[in-house]
């Protein structure tokens, strides 16, 4: 009796540690998964904008869109579809303004910094002489496989960001621009860039 | 009293047209689990407990659409089930100056938790809002879409399958170009 209660004492110890090691690896692959919390810059450029789209599509809403392109007879669906449904996530903001430069070069920093941890990498940034504008794409590489692409566009009247998560096919990025309010100059550029 | 030979005539021809609709609905609705059904009529309350909602917060009322009910069983007949759900109100009483973020607040207090926000689409000076809410629903898809426009409100609230309704759309686009796809090919010689 004493031999069996201290069996499932054991029991109930390696159980609890499974349940903490279970736990902490599915907080894990959620907080990858997961689009993170928008920056409190983009509810100040919010304020400012004459027109704001925000799109967010985690995995499971991905999942259902990648079946509905799957059904699709266009072979460009079929292939957007397909790099849909490894997606884990898509978050775009753009923010269209009725003037010239309604956004300061702070503010661009601060989304840019939003996104700069040991996974992303910068792989471009495109400044002109004396504008604030300009376009920079930030790469999420794991083992060498692209897991995630942020680009930030601020032409004189519009920022876009676009925060895609999971495996892309960087070769076929413009495909999905024009999907899920992906803006496609945004994603045209981000992908002749990286490709250069 | 028995009808006349002309109340007999309507009978058999309301018999006529709503049999075969019927049996259609029947045939082609997708096989449901009572979760579905269960997660149908909770729809439909999320749905009109947002429509009264709006009413009693903003003092307007929903204009009615008549033959809501057929208009869902001919959205169900013609897309061949799937699209489950239709429900659509629209409100064009209501204030040119509400506070587009105050009705998206108030929106959602009024969703079940389980909804989920996918689009938003908001303009400063013009009190327009775009709200697109989705949620699964089984092998189907929930879609709630509330569209303000200077004072003018249009809500719909649709059930369907993005699978099968992406097929569906990809075949009437076939027929009308004149092309054949597996689908249409089976189904011409079937004929």
């Amino acid at each position: 009796m004493k031999m069996s209660g201290k069996m499932s004492v054991k029991k109930r110890m390696i159980c609890a540690a499974l349940a903490v090691i279970g736990s902490a690896i599915a907080t894990t692959a959620r907080a990858q998964d997961q689009l993170p919390p928008p920056s409190p810059v983009e509810k100040l450029l919010a304020a400012r904008a004459s027109h704001v789209t925000e799109v967010t599509l985690d995995k499971n809403m991905l999942a259902f869109a990648a079946k509905f392109m799957a059904g699709k007879d266009s072979d460009k669906d079929r292939e957007v579809s397909k790099m849909v449904q490894n997606l884990t996530g898509v978050y775009v903001r753009e923010y269209d303004f009725n003037k010239d430069h309604l956004y300061t070069e702070l503010e661009l920093d601060a989304l840019r910094k939003y996104m700069q941890d040991s996974d992303w990498s910068p792989m471009v940034k495109e400044r002109s002489k004396g504008v604030v504008t300009g376009t920079d794409v930030y790469l999420k590489l794991v083992n060498g496989q692209v897991q995630g692409l942020y680009v930030l566009d601020a032409e004189d009247r519009e920022i876009d960001l676009v925060l895609i998560l999971g495996p892309i096919d960087v070769n076929n990025l413009s495909k999905l621009g024009g999907s899920f309010g992906i803006p496609k100059d945004a994603v045209k550029k981000a992908q002749k860039k990286v490709t250069q | 009293m028995m009808p006349t030979r002309f109340g007999w005539q309507t009978l058999a021809g309301v018999v006529a047209i709503m049999v075969p609709a019927i049996l259609l609905a029947a045939n082609t609705a997708p096989s449901r689990s009572p979760s579905h059904s269960e997660l149908r009529r909770e729809d439909h309350r999320d749905f009109d407990a947002l429509r009264r909602g709006l009413e009693e917060h903003y003092h307007a009322h929903a204009t009615h659409i008549p033959m809501q009910g057929l208009i869902g069983v001919i959205a169900r007949i013609s897309t061949h089930g799937s699209v489950r759900e239709l429900h659509v109100a629209e409100f064009d009483d209501l204030s040119a100056n509400i506070d587009a973020a105050e009705m998206k607040s108030f929106a959602e207090s009024r969703m079940g938790g389980d909804w989920k926000r996918i689009v938003v689409e908001t303009s400063r000076d013009g009190g327009e809002l775009s709200l697109i809410y989705v949620r699964p629903e089984g092998d189907h898809l929930g879609m709630m879409v509330l569209d303000l426009d200077k004072g003018e409100l249009n809500m719909v609230e649709m059930s369907m399958n993005p699978a099968r309704l992406a097929k569906q759309i990809a075949r009437w686009e076939n027929h009308s170009r004149g092309r054949k796809t597996p689908e249409n090919a089976v189904e011409q010689s079937g004929d």
